[in-house]
């Protein structure tokens, strides 16, 4: 069951049309991140659903029923900003406390919910501190409480990590997803960082110049990107130009440069779309970390090795097909060995089921 | 030998030169303010027999200086509530509006502060006057035979003409403040459920508070120090302790006296300034980084009840901000006889011209030129020594810099009428034999006028890279040369900032002036007062209007300079 509904929002500012038509259901208790490049719409998107700007056109729904009329207090959304906000003059308790005054309960009742809130985000023993006196990551949580503590209906978290450094970052979204959980909150999270919403979301809509451009599970956006916006943005990949020869419904076959006949199979279950005809361009994805680098795969290209790039876990191979360039991921123990391969030709391979073909782009 | 001697010649030079720039402006202040208002505090402080507190605590067991007393504080405390009654609507409009003319209006709220209280004062007898247009215009409309407003020499009149002194104080305090908090807070808590008056209360406001705060404070000592607005529209009946200093030195020549009840003054007026200082750095401290708040525009949209408010508070603070000022212009241009008005030149003649005028005791033309020349004279004493202390305050770190600092700004929290009454205490008498001289007049503009020049040449020197000055140095221009040619033409700007804020303070002031003035010595804004006083309103007018025209003059020189310097 969906709880929020957005029917093809539009809202510009002046010249910019900031949300271009923007359908999507949030589902209930999932946690749905939304991606894209800076000012491709997401805070607009938010600030659409929390009330702060009104939509030109379209309808959102809460639970099915219209909510435009409602003003920003009166939808029950949790909201947390890039900066936090949390009020300098209150104390973290005070913060916390906030939402509750305007929601019928007791006084007993309140201050049980702010002492449930503080021990879920380990934050005891720090309700009388004033928020300059928190270290970032506490500032966070604090937010975060203060956005829950009226058990809202759908909570927004635009960039919450965003201003954190990447190992605070790494902590704070698994903490994000845990609590999440547990507590089941329907929730939509924006980020810059796409390796951060596939690791957290459930599904992941990937945003660009104000419209969707997909929205799915992190592992069908990965490995079956509908656009090449979102290959290119979701992770790393290779795109490979070709024109299919042979199409039927569950496998290609299409001619890459330098390459005779490449073999594309698509199981039937993945097919969102009826495959390209014959004679069409394509282009192929293929995932780096998806590449043999051997003979021992049924696809196979010639290439010349070009340089070798260490990163730590892993490093990287740039190779060169041609006038098209490739780049292939290495388990770094297997470095040393490749380093004396610069400037040589050598074959990879890759299976048929590890290529994904893109509809080409307009 | 006659090498070695010039090279110990040229540091001795420099050092001189750098110990005169700021040994002339130290002595200035110390002659001129820090020992007469020591005199004046000793004498409020001994008797006879010594140093005693006994001429303190009779102020608060004469009855009528007890009420003098309460008077001044309820007076004051009921204009600060009325500045933030006003400011804080203003500022609101401001920050959460768009209409045509907004950035006029916002360089508008300078307006006041330049304007000579008594031309305003003038403006509201003119206004609001039981003969003013205000209440000629009830009459009219409703046929009634007596004015049906009561607002001049009471309370209720003094507190309106510092209203529209203070509450645009208190709106640039606090609309510089509101522009920069974020709407994530007031966001945050409407998303937790807040309705928009809570979000006021609870969060807007609390964290507006240390601008307003400061905005008040400061709107709080000027209505405490308030003398001309006072002295026109309390009438005989509302005496504050500025007005009442006045009367027992000028009227009863009772110097002792006004230097008890000065002494007092003083005490309280530092009590308050140092509250304000801290305050201040409070809200600096919280002043927070720009963020672009959402603007609704004030002419479309739906009109509301909301809308109509807003336009009502609109419409009459035009009226308390426009009418005094256009009806000093009307009735400078006009006469009214036996129910008829006409146009008239007849004051402004009257004003220019050179014989005794026995109502002011002096040729208005003598004023015009007295205020022109002292105005003159004031500014180049206190551009002089106020740059010369500004350079000493911006470039060099020594011991006891903050102290210097506090030193020569401290007349800026000053009462002008106590060091009026402090500089004619000291000037009757030797070695300062000045009584009756222009110079003591000038002298006195110019001790109010340096913390101006500083505070405007500072900014201008900060902005200046100490690397140009070195460069200077390093291709071997001495200090001095490098000071004339290189720092002094590049401040240019912030020096004429400064001689304009110079000019205009001395050729608007009274209160000092009015302590030390002689026949033969009036300036315009007392003669305004001779003629409020005798009431002559056409004459006080054009003279206002004439006033009001050389400051207008001389800001639009500021604003001219500042623009090319922008575009230079
Ligand atoms: N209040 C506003 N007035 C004018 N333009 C706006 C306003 N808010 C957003 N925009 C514009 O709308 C577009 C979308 O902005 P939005 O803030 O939604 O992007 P975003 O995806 O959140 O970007 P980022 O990742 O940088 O936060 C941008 O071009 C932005 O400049
Ligand atoms: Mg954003």
């Amino acid at each position: 069951m969906s709880c929020i509904e957005l029917q093809d929002l539009y809202k510009r500012f002046g010249s910019v049309q900031a949300v271009a038509g923007v359908s999507l259901a949030v589902r209930e208790g999932e946690l749905l991140a939304l991606v894209g490049p800076s000012g491709c719409g997401k805070t607009t998107l938010l600030r659409l659903i929390a009330g702060f700007e009104r939509p030109d056109s379209g309808e959102i729904l809460f639970g099915g029923r219209s909510i435009l009329g409602q003003e920003p207090q009166q939808r029950r959304v949790g909201i947390v900003f890039q900066d936090y906000a949390l009020f300098p003059h209150m104390s973290v308790r005070e913060n916390i406390a906030y939402g509750l005054k305007f929601v019928p309960l007791t006084r007993r009742e309140r201050v049980a919910r702010v002492a449930q809130l503080l021990h879920l985000m380990g934050l005891s023993g720090l309700e009388r501190r004033a928020p300059e006196e928190l270290s970032a990551g506490q500032q966070q949580r604090v937010a975060l409480a203060r956005a829950l503590a009226p058990r809202p209906r759908i909570l927004l978290l635009d960039e919450p990590l965003s201003a954190l450094d990447a190992q605070l970052r790494e902590t704070l979204r698994l903490e994000i997803k845990r609590l999440q959980g547990e507590l089941g909150v329907t929730t939509v999270h924006v980020t810059h960082d796409q390796e951060e919403a596939l690791a957290i979301a459930d599904r992941v809509a990937v945003m660009q110049a104000g419209r969707l451009e997909q929205l799915s599970s992190p592992q069908e956006l990965y490995h079956r990107p509908q656009t090449e916006f979102v290959a290119r943005f979701i992770g790393r990949g290779n795109l490979l130009p070709g024109t299919v020869v042979q199409s039927e419904p569950d496998q290609l076959i299409v001619r890459l440069e330098g390459a005779t006949r490449t073999l594309v199979q698509v199981s039937t279950g993945d097919a969102t779309s009826a495959l390209p005809p014959v004679g069409a361009a394509v282009r192929l994805l293929l995932r780096p970390e998806r590449i043999s680098l051997g003979d021992d795969r049924a696809n196979r290209l010639e290439c010349q090795v070009e340089s070798l790039e260490f990163l730590g876990e892993i490093s990287r191979l740039h190779l060169r097909c041609g006038a098209q360039e490739l780049i292939a991921q290495l388990p770094s123990g297997a470095t040393e060995h490749w380093q004396q391969h610069i400037g040589r030709r050598i074959t990879l391979s890759f299976d048929p089921q590890d290529v994904w073909p893109l509809p080409p782009s307009s | 030998m006659g090498q070695d001697g010039s090279r110990q010649l040229t540091p001795l030079l420099r050092r001189a030169g750098r110990v005169t720039l700021i040994a002339l402006p130290l002595l200035f202040l110390g002659l001129f303010f820090y020992y007469p208002l020591a005199g004046l505090v000793q004498s409020g402080l001994s008797s006879n027999t010594g140093f005693t507190l006994e001429r303190l605590t009779r102020i608060f067991s004469d009855s009528y200086l007890r009420h003098v007393l309460l008077f001044t504080v309820e007076e004051a405390l009921l204009s600060t509530l009325a500045s933030v009654a006003l400011g804080l609507p203003l500022a609101y409009l401001l920050t959460a509006y768009d209409f045509p003319g907004k950035r006029w209006i916002k360089s508008l709220t300078i307006v006041p502060f330049a304007l000579p209280a008594i031309t305003v004062a003038l403006g509201f007898i003119l206004v609001f006057g039981n003969n003013g247009a205000l209440n000629r215009g009830l009459m009219a409309l409703f046929h009634l035979s007596s004015p049906p407003l009561a607002i001049l020499y009471s309370l209720q009149g003094i507190v309106l003409a510092h209203a529209f002194y203070n509450a645009p104080i208190v709106t640039r305090f606090v609309a510089a403040a509101w522009e920069r908090l974020s709407p994530r807070y007031e966001e945050s808590a409407r998303a937790l459920g807040a309705p928009r008056w809570r979000v006021f209360l609870n969060i807007t406001l609390p964290m507006l508070m240390p601008a307003l705060a400061s905005g008040a404070a400061l709107a709080f000592i000027y209505s405490f120090l308030s003398f001309p607005i006072v002295l026109a529209l309390g009438g005989a009946r509302f005496s504050t302790i500025e007005v009442e200093i006045y009367r027992r030195a000028i009227i009863q020549i009772n110097y002792s006296g006004a230097a008890a009840l000065a002494t007092l003054e003083l005490l309280i007026a530092l009590l308050f300034t140092l509250g304000y200082l801290r305050l201040a750095a409070r809200y600096a401290r919280h002043l927070q980084l720009a963020t672009p708040r959402p603007t609704r525009s004030l002419l479309t949209g739906p009109a509301g009840p909301r809308r109509w408010l807003i336009y009502a508070f609109i419409a009459a603070s035009a009226l308390l901000f426009v009418a005094p000022i256009a009806a000093v212009l009307l009735d400078s241009f006009s006469r009214t006889w036996q129910d008829q008005t006409v146009f008239t030149l007849d004051w402004y003649l009257a004003i220019f011209r050179p014989t005794y005028s026995s109502l002011i005791a002096a040729s208005p033309l003598q004023s015009i030129w007295n205020s022109l020349s002292f105005a003159g004279a004031s500014m180049v004493i206190a551009l002089t020594l106020g740059t010369g202390l500004a350079l000493n305050l911006t470039r060099r770190r020594f011991v006891g810099r903050s102290l210097l600092e506090l030193l020569v700004m401290a007349p800026l929290g000053i009462s002008s009428v106590a060091l009026g009454l402090a500089l004619l205490r000291t000037f009757v008498r030797p070695p300062l034999a000045l009584s009756g001289h222009w110079i003591a007049i000038v002298i006195a503009h110019s001790i109010l006028a340096i913390p101006f020049v500083i505070r405007a040449v500072r900014p201008a020197l900060e902005r200046l890279a100490p690397r140009l000055s070195e460069a200077a140095h390093a291709l071997g221009a001495s200090p001095a040369r490098t000071t004339w040619e290189i720092v002094l033409p590049l401040i240019r700007p912030g020096l004429l900032t400064g001689a304009v804020f110079a000019f205009a303070i001395s050729i608007a002031e009274m209160s000092a002036t009015i302590m030390l003035t002689r026949p033969g010595l009036l300036t315009m804004p007392v003669a305004v007062y001779r003629f409020l006083a005798t009431r002559q309103f056409g004459a006080a007018s054009a003279m206002s209007v004439l006033l009001i025209a050389v400051i207008a003059l001389a800001f639009v020189l500021i604003e001219r300079s500042g623009e090319r310097a922008l575009r230079g």
